[in-house]
This record gives C-alpha cells, sequence and structure tokens, in this order.
C-alpha cells in the first residue's frame, strides 16, 4: 500500500500543470486556515460555556458546514500527493510500465466518481437552494454549504486526470 | 440475485480492483454504486449522491480526525519530540538499552498528543535515530524500536482508528480512549521488556550511559510542560465532561499550535507545512468513507450484513473461535493493506456479527469497546511486519545505512510482545474495560 504518484510527485512543467498545483496547493492552505477557524471558534465558545455564560450560537452548524467545505479544499493536494492510497502488494512483480499504466486508469476512476459526487452535490444545491431549507439554530442557507464544496471537488477530479497524465507519460518513458 | 451471489460479485469486484491499483476509496465506490443501482434503479442512486458528499463531509463526529491529525501535525512541526525524548532518556537512559527504552516511552508520550502511527515513528526518528547511532547503538535494534514505538502514536489515545471504529459502529469516543490507555501502557512496557532481553543477550548492541542526577531530571522534566499541558487540558475536558471529543480535539490543536508559538518552534513556513501534512491524511480518510459508505449504502439495501450476523451465529461454532480467526483474518489483512482502510472496510460487515456472538458474556457497549481496542492492536501489528510494514519503510527512508531486512529481524522481538499482549487482551478483557468501569 503507497501512493500511487508518490515518486510522480515532482514538479510540474507544463503550464496547467502548474495551475493545479498551485491551485491545489492553495486551496488545502485554505482548507488547513478553515480548520483552525473551526478550532479557534471552538474554543471560543468552550470557554464562556465553562464559566456558564453564553456560548456562541449555534456552534455545531458552523462546525458541520465549515467541515464540509474544508474536506473538499484537502483533497485535490491529497491526490496530488498520491495520498489516496492503492493496494500495491499483488503488483510488485509487474513492470513499472504496467504498474504505471494501472495506476493511470485507476487516477481516471478516481476523477470519474469525483467528477459524479461533485456534479450530483450541485444538482443538490440547487434543489436545496429552491427548497429553501436552511439550517436548524442559524438558518443558514443549507445550498451554500452544498454550493461551496464543488470548486474543490472540481479541482480534485482536475488533479486527478493530471496525475493520470502523469502516471501515463512514465509509462511511456 | 440471491444475497450470497450478489455480496461475492460485489466483493468480488471490489477485490480485482484494488488488486489492479485503483485507490481504495474508488475500488469501494464503484461497486456500490453499481450495486444501488441494480437493486434501487438509477433515480434513487443519483438522489443518494446529491447529499452523500455533505452528509459524510459535515458528520460532526468526523470532524473530531482532521483535528487530531492537525493537533498531530503541529506537535510534529513543533518540535516537542526532543524534549520528550530527553525527558524520558534521563529517567530510563543509564538501564542497558537505556536510550531504545527512552524512545519507546518518548513515543508513548508523543502518542497523547498525537494520533498517527507513521507520524510519531517518523517524528521520534528525526529525533532520537542520530542519538542512537553517535552511542553506537546497533542499527537494527535503533531503527527496529523506532518502528514498533510509532504504533503507539495509535495505542495511547488519541487514536484516529479508533476514533473511525468509534465513529463506525456509533459508540462513545471518549470511552473507547479511556479502554485504550492501560492496553498503550502495557505495550509500552512490554516493549521495554523486549528490549532489555535483546540487550541481556547482546550487550554489544546498546552501549550504556550514566545515571543522570535528580536536577538534570527535573530540568528535562520542566521542558516537556507543553504535552503535559495540552494533555491534561484535552482529556481532563473530555472526561470531566467540559466538552465532547471533537470539542476536545479544537482545543488539542489550538494547544499545540499556541504551544509551539510560544517556544518560537514554529513559522509561517512551518504552519504552512502542517495544513499541507493534514490535507494528505486527512483528505485519504474522506475519501475512503465516501467510498465505503456507498458500498455499504449498497450492502444494507441487500441486508447482507444482517445476514451474514445471523449465519454467523447460527454455525454453531464457538464464539470465541470465530473471533480468534477474525483476529487471524486482520493479521492477514494487515499483509497487504493500511490500517485505516482495514476498519473502515470491515467493521460495517463484521461488527454485527460480533454483537451477535457471546463473547465472555459481555454486555453490548463492553463488547463493542473490548473488541474496537482488540482490533486496534492486530491491525497496528501490520504496520510493522512484512511486507507491508508502512513504519519501517518510513523509518527506513530516514536512516539509509540500515538495510530494511536488519528492521524486519529487529522487529520479531516486539512482534513477539504485541502477540502476547493480543492474546493477553483476548482472554481478559478487563484489561481494557477496568478503567472505563472505573469511570461510569
Amino acid at each position: 500500500m503507497s501512493g500511487a504518484e508518490s515518486e510522480a510527485a515532482s514538479s510540474p512543467r507544463s503550464a496547467p500543470a502548474q495551475a493545479i498545483y498551485v491551485l491545489a496547493a492553495g486551496a488545502a492552505l485554505l482548507g488547513g486556515a478553515l480548520l483552525s477557524a473551526i478550532a479557534l471558534m471552538s474554543v471560543a465558545s468552550i470557554v464562556p460555556r465553562s464559566l456558564g455564560l453564553q456560548p456562541i450560537q449555534g456552534d455545531f452548524e458552523l462546525v458541520q458546514v465549515g467541515l464540509a467545505i474544508c474536506v473538499t479544499l484537502l483533497l485535490p493536494w491529497c491526490q496530488l500527493q498520491g495520498g489516496n492510497i492503492i493496494v500495491d502488494f499483488f503488483t510488485t512483480w509487474m513492470r513499472k510500465r504496467w504498474q504505471r499504466r494501472l495506476d493511470a486508469l485507476g487516477s481516471v476512476l478516481f476523477a470519474g466518481v469525483i467528477a459524479l459526487v461533485a456534479w450530483r452535490t450541485g444538482v443538490g444545491a440547487a434543489s436545496l437552494k429552491s427548497a429553501g431549507e436552511t439550517t436548524m439554530l442559524l438558518g443558514f442557507p443549507l445550498w451554500i454549504g452544498y454550493a461551496a464544496m464543488t470548486p474543490g471537488l472540481a479541482l480534485t477530479s482536475a488533479a486527478a486526470l493530471y496525475s493520470a497524465a502523469l502516471a501515463w507519460d512514465e509509462a511511456r518513458r | 440475485m440471491n444475497n450470497v451471489s450478489f455480496g461475492i460479485a460485489v466483493f468480488g469486484s471490489m477485490l480485482t480492483l484494488m488488486v489492479l491499483r485503483a485507490p481504495i476509496s474508488v475500488s469501494m465506490f464503484l461497486p456500490g454504486a453499481v450495486a444501488y443501482w441494480y437493486i434501487a434503479g438509477d433515480n434513487a442512486l443519483l438522489n443518494y449522491l446529491k447529499g452523500a458528499a455533505y452528509a459524510r463531509f459535515s458528520f460532526y463526529d468526523l470532524s473530531v480526525i482532521p483535528l487530531f491529525i492537525l493537533m498531530g501535525q503541529f506537535a510534529t512541526h513543533g518540535g516537542l519530540s526532543r524534549a520528550l525524548f530527553n525527558f524520558a532518556n534521563a529517567f530510563v537512559g543509564h538501564f542497558r538499552g537505556g536510550m531504545a527504552m527512552a524512545a519507546i516511552v518518548a513515543c508513548a508520550l508523543f502518542g497523547a498528543v498525537c494520533g498517527s502511527s507513521v507520524a510519531t515513528a517518523a517524528t521520534l526518528a528525526q529525533v532520537a535515530l542520530p542519538e542512537m547511532r553517535r552511542l553506537n547503538y546497533s542499527g537494527r535494534l535503533a531503527t527496529a524500536t523506532l518502528a514498533v514505538g510509532g504504533t503507539l502514536g495509535i495505542l495511547i489515545p488519541p487514536s484516529v482508528p479508533l476514533v473511525v471504529y468509534a465513529i463506525l459502529t456509533e459508540q462513545n469516543i471518549a470511552k473507547l480512549f479511556l479502554a485504550a490507555f492501560i492496553p498503550g501502557i502495557i505495550a509500552t512496557i512490554g516493549y521495554c521488556i523486549a528490549i532489555a532481553i535483546v540487550v541481556a543477550r547482546r550487550p554489544d548492541l546498546a552501549p550504556a550511559q550514566p545515571r543522570r542526577t535528580g536536577a538534570e531530571r527535573w530540568k528535562t522534566f520542566i521542558e516537556i510542560w507543553p504535552v503535559v499541558a495540552v494533555f491534561v487540558l484535552v482529556f481532563g475536558g473530555i472526561y470531566g465532561g467540559l466538552f465532547t471529543p471533537t470539542e476536545g480535539a479544537a482545543v488539542g490543536a489550538a494547544g499545540t499550535l499556541i504551544a509551539a508559538l510560544i517556544r518560537h518552534e514554529l513559522d509561517l513556513k512551518g504552519i504552512a507545512q502542517c495544513f499541507l501534512g493534514t490535507a494528505v491524511t486527512s483528505g485519504m480518510i474522506f475519501m475512503v468513507f465516501l467510498g465505503a459508505d456507498m458500498l455499504n449504502g449498497a450492502l444494507a439495501l441487500s441486508q447482507m450484513p444482517a445476514q451474514l450476523a445471523e449465519w454467523v451465529t447460527h454455525l454453531g461454532w464457538p464464539p470465541l473461535a470465530i473471533l480468534a480467526g477474525l483476529i487471524v483474518l486482520y493479521i492477514i489483512m494487515g499483509f497487504f493493506m493500511d490500517e485505516l482502510s482495514t476498519v473502515i472496510l470491515t467493521i460495517p460487515v463484521i461488527f454485527p456479527a460480533i454483537m451477535a456472538l457471546d463473547l465472555w458474556g459481555l454486555g453490548l457497549t463492553d463488547k463493542a469497546i473490548w473488541f474496537g481496542i482488540l482490533m486496534l492492536m492486530v491491525v497496528e501489528i501490520g504496520l510493522i511486519h512484512p511486507p507491508v510494514g508502512l513504519n519501517v519503510y518510513v523509518i527506513n527512508s530516514l536512516a539509509r545505512d540500515v538495510p530494511m531486512m536488519e528492521t524486519f529481524k529487529g522487529v520479531i522481538p516486539f512482534l513477539i510482545s504485541d502477540f502476547l499482549r493480543v492474546i493477553l487482551l483476548f482472554l481478559f478483557p478487563v484489561i481494557s474495560l477496568f478503567l472505563v468501569r472505573l469511570v461510569s
């Protein structure tokens, strides 16, 4: 088990590849910052509550919406770094070239799955918007949470396609 | 299609995808999606997918995972490992093999603020490996000690695999952490005994150091205040009923960050490294969850886990023998899969069967907690034995001069102590349940 692209995660060459890299790293940093903000918000809510004062209203809901967006921002970088683990135990006997071809195929499948999820989440946002559904305590419109997930998911799909191209490239060399 | 052939088709295609190097998340997602579509139709599948990602990624209890990972990252990049190692070395360093024991103890202490095995092994290795080599420790003993010590990162709470287990089985995270505590301490002692036995037979492997004075020891203790403070704050808060485990993780992440900033161990670049590291581990876990959700959604429609549980209970085999068989199965899975994927993949299918078995006459909650700890210990073994042994690979990349086979040989005495501990816990569930009962 290891990252499929662990050896391939070197610096990108072409301009679109570089764009994906920068966007993915930026998204991960933003996601990390958001996660830290969630942590600090929780602390800011716990302290007054422990002292018997009023905690932050709807802090649970903020954690939930924030986390959902945060995770989608972390995914593209995870994919580029080969974080989406594979089982390589059964294919170690294969030539490197064939391993890379399979990795390319796996990344294409991953890109397809994420694209499907991104599309359906977008559709979900649209139907929630027309239904006007909100979170219970804060009345936060739920569709915004759904909609904010789609850019990260779409970027993850693009990152996976890039990994596939990289692996395919390596198989030819 | 009946349930048996349905299950075989789903699991068969999943295993095929896995063997062919598809990401584990995808290997679960695709057969699950096809099966869902087959049973419930395309409209139902498309509808399910509309909310699947949000439902999983916004799941409140799950937020504890990236927060604990972030906390571990801050602790790793915040230079806490050196203080812990110096502290442990001041207290046990004068024994024969003492520095290796110190590395084990430091791993256990670091495990109290870090829930990941690989991170614990890697961060302590950076501190302890050069020191052990400087003292002319055998390379095999040094690398094996750190690879094994890393597993204490997930045995001692907080523990990411245990959180995953708690969420999948809807058990109380705080109780599971409590249950892991004594087994974690037993593991630490067991590893130290293993070192003592090895160096008693081969004293040349590990030269001794002079004993430290009380003042020297006290000085090293002062240095580990951030770890002590964060640990007391997080677990004191959780068990004192002040906050939920998620809030505890948030406090822990904030606490380790502040401690690192006060000690000037972390600049902006370091914080960025922590974020990127968090992205890789968290992203992988959430993707595997998303894939497993799809698979389990389909399996639940087919009612297969419930039928499997019924089938197992009507086998008429001794329940403890079935459990022992499952443990062997987990050890085999450890040969080729990582611990988190193993837990996420197997628990939804196996857990109902475990709950249906009569094991030592335990109640449902007790049984769930005990099995969780038992399984945690078994999957953790997979991190140090060949061929995968992720911890060994990580340590090997940090100590290029020690051949990997040497490290795997060095791991053997520790593996024996692991197996003895699993047998002990298997025979005496009270080892894990004692603290839980004491507190509640």
